[in-house]
């Protein structure tokens, strides 16, 4: 091996033992002491390496996490159970709640999880908000509101095609709808002020209408867009 | 936790004592997070994507084979998660602001700099600046230094995640670090 520097890579591969020759080793062990220029580069590279590892330490703030994790896995587990063990219809309606409480207690919302707390005492209406939530999670929508009047919730695009039949099959005649770039979290940022202005957007159609395009010239890749919505009764 | 007591925690899980589980979570979540918001830069989503990734463990626990380190196997699925989740990566979240001038309201897209990490844990100046870098990193580089230089994973782990072979697990390893090296040096860190 000639005396030229070490290259990057050998130091790199140095440091973390992945030289298996013992000569070249060797070679770069005693250059590294004798030469200053790739000294300095090899403390370079040891300081880049200690100061990001000393980011493993990083605690992040993530209240009720292990808590959401685990009662949602435990309430998903006793959905599998029920739907093995009760008639599909009766067993649509208790899941219904299951699903929307989970949804959105755990996510910080708490309305949803009143407005069906206070129905579990009455029977469910067939055509009720509990079956539009039941819908959405069926097709791994998010639902955001459930409302006296209506259900809001977001999906992806080529889902919401297959959940306006759905609906439109169920008997709802009204979905509001406006497409969104992606999975729109900026919602959950805004005040209800601004949310509400955010809304009047949603174009408003049967839900037998599926949306084809954006507004305006732009084309977008419908794939990858979201749909907010609201179902009305 | 060693790997032993990870071991009987999930053997509590699986007898059916879900809860068990939370102590996992609580080793593992940092973990986690780091990963998935390095992919998304979104505190939200990635507090949500996080916690999916734990369902998901928790509901694929009995796939869990003994022989490889559970962190490895938790670090696959969420590897898997990320990788399948449809969302146009972007790196700034923006958020629209309506300026009021006069009659006129315009919005604005600003990157959304409200809840970053780092606020919450970082103080020191140069492990601000650590970060900062390594957030401008590609992004082949940022998951790879992140697996090697913090998670402190084998080059044979980061070959069987990222399902590339060891000669690409190094190359990337090198370049990563120079990459940041040479950031860090120009900004007189090291
Ligand atoms: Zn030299």
């Amino acid at each position: 091996m000639s005396d030229s520097h070490i290259i990057f890579s050998q130091m790199s591969d140095f440091f973390d033992d992945q030289i298996h020759e013992e000569e070249e080793r060797l070679y770069i062990s005693d250059h590294l002491n004798c030469c200053e220029e790739c000294n300095s580069e090899f403390i370079r590279l040891k300081k880049t390496i200690t100061l990001v590892s000393m980011l493993r330490n990083e605690e992040y703030n993530l209240p009720g996490l292990s808590l959401r994790s685990v009662t949602i896995a435990k309430s998903r587990s006793k959905k599998r159970t029920f739907l093995k063990a009760v008639p599909a219809m009766a067993a649509a309606l208790v899941i219904a709640g299951i699903f929307a409480i989970q949804t959105d207690i755990f996510r910080g919302r708490g309305e949803v999880a009143k407005n069906l707390e206070s129905r579990n005492l009455t029977i469910p209406d067939k055509t009720g908000p509990e079956l539009v939530v039941k819908m959405i999670s069926n097709l791994k929508g998010k639902v955001l509101e459930v409302a006296d009047q209506y259900v809001e919730g977001e999906i992806e695009y080529h889902k919401f095609i297959r959940l306006s039949r759905e609906l439109e099959n169920s008997g709802f005649y009204k979905i509001k709808y406006r497409i969104v770039a992606d999975s729109d979290p900026m919602s959950r940022h805004l005040n209800s002020g601004t949310r509400h202005k955010l809304m009047q957007n949603i174009e408003e159609v049967g839900a037998g209408d599926i949306p084809l395009q954006s507004d305006g010239n732009k084309v977008m890749d419908p794939s990858k867009q979201s749909v907010r919505f609201r179902v009305y009764k | 936790m060693t790997h032993t007591e990870d071991i009987e925690t999930i053997e509590k899980v699986l007898k059916g004592d879900t809860e068990a589980f939370s102590e996992i979570i609580k080793k593992y979540q940092n973990m986690i997070f780091r990963y998935v918001y390095s992919k998304f830069y979104n505190y939200d989503e990635a507090q949500d994507i996080t916690q999916d990734i734990f369902i998901m463990a928790i509901e694929a626990l009995n796939s869990f084979r003994r022989e490889s380190k559970f962190s490895t196997w938790l670090y696959s699925i969420m590897v898997n998660y990320c990788k399948n989740y449809h969302k146009k990566s972007r790196r700034y979240n923006t958020i629209p602001i309506n300026i009021a001038r006069g009659e006129d309201e315009y919005e604005l897209q600003l990157p959304d700099e409200r809840q970053k990490p780092e606020d919450e844990i970082i103080n020191s100046d140069s492990l601000r600046i650590v970060k900062e870098e390594i957030d401008k990193l590609p992004d082949d580089y940022r998951e790879i230094l992140l697996m090697r230089d913090i998670e402190g994973m084998s080059y044979n782990e980061i070959s069987q995640l990222l399902k590339i072979n060891l000669s690409n697990v190094k190359v990337r390893i090198h370049r990563g670090r120079e990459f940041l090296k040479n950031r860090l040096f120009s900004r007189g860190l090291i």
